[in-house]
């Protein structure tokens, strides 16, 4: 999807926070945009719920629902909407800032888990042990997106790329990059 | 002292009581609303110094007139609700 990327090659505009000055991204993914299909479709389904519940109203009208006044209803109403965007914002944001990057010296995985917490985890290349790839399913086949399960020997013992696109070709940079920075080795 | 008149009828009935709490209840999640917008521009901000690209700014800006526009639906509920 060429509107909402999810894997920049050499991103020339692109800078993370702590990159070194002789440091350059290689890659730059996010979740492929097919993995925001469910919420985006709740989000239309949510539109739709006012006007059902509206014109539902009739049936409920013995429990005193027709006694309420318009403004009570176009208030409710509007603040139904504002949840669902702060749901669409939430969920926007946790696909936007949720962020892998391969630079020609680290590995950086940049987690946003929800509004309030978020943490950054870099591994240098030296200390990748190994690194695999791993499609699922029908969708990720598809689409060609996966995950791509990096093995260190750093405190955190592993950094999973999540249904990023293309994941063997992100497994191969990573593996050409290794090579490039301590001379060839025996990388699975 | 005569109890009729607009406002005592909507307080005093039960039906005038769930809608006087059902207003509060809007107007008290439209603040909720507000608070989240608020953390939404601390955590655009955060991110976008995290993460340094071309869009950066554009973002910033986008949270924080959504901030502005939540701040605006509380006048706009209290207006509708209470005026």
């Amino acid at each position: 999807m060429k509107l909402f990327p999810a894997y920049f090659d050499r991103p020339v505009h692109m800078k993370f926070a702590d990159q070194e000055e002789d440091e350059t991204i290689e890659l730059l993914l996010r979740r492929h945009f097919v993995t925001n299909v469910p919420w985006i479709f709740m989000v239309f389904v949510g539109l739709f719920i006012p006007i059902i519940v509206l014109n539902l109203s009739s049936l409920l009208s013995g429990f005193g629902v027709d006694k309420i006044p318009g403004n009570i209803i176009l208030a409710t109403v509007i603040l139904w909407y504002l949840f669902l965007l702060a749901y669409a914002i939430t969920k926007m944001l946790n696909w936007y800032f949720n962020i892998y990057i391969v630079t020609n010296k680290h590995v950086v995985d940049i987690n946003f888990h929800n509004l309030l917490n978020r943490d950054f985890v870099e591994v240098r290349l030296d200390d990748i042990q190994s690194s695999k790839s791993h499609i699922k399913g029908v969708i990720g086949s598809l689409f060609h997106y996966g995950d791509v399960i990096i093995e260190t020997a750093a405190e955190r013992q592993h950094i999973d790329f999540l249904s990023v696109p293309k994941p063997d070709a992100v497994k191969e940079r990573i593996q050409d990059l290794q090579e490039k920075e301590e001379g060839p080795s025996d990388v699975t | 002292m005569s109890l009729e008149g607009p406002v005592t009828t909507t307080i005093l009935t039960p039906f005038g009581g769930f809608l006087i709490i059902l207003k509060i209840g809007i107007i008290t999640l439209s603040v909720f609303y507000f608070a989240f917008s608020l953390v939404v521009v601390r955590q655009v901000s955060l991110m976008t110094e995290t993460l340094i690209t071309e869009v950066a700014p554009l973002l910033r800006a986008f949270s924080i007139i959504h901030a502005g526009i939540s701040l605006g639906i509380i006048l706009l509920f209290i207006g509708l609700l209470f005026g």
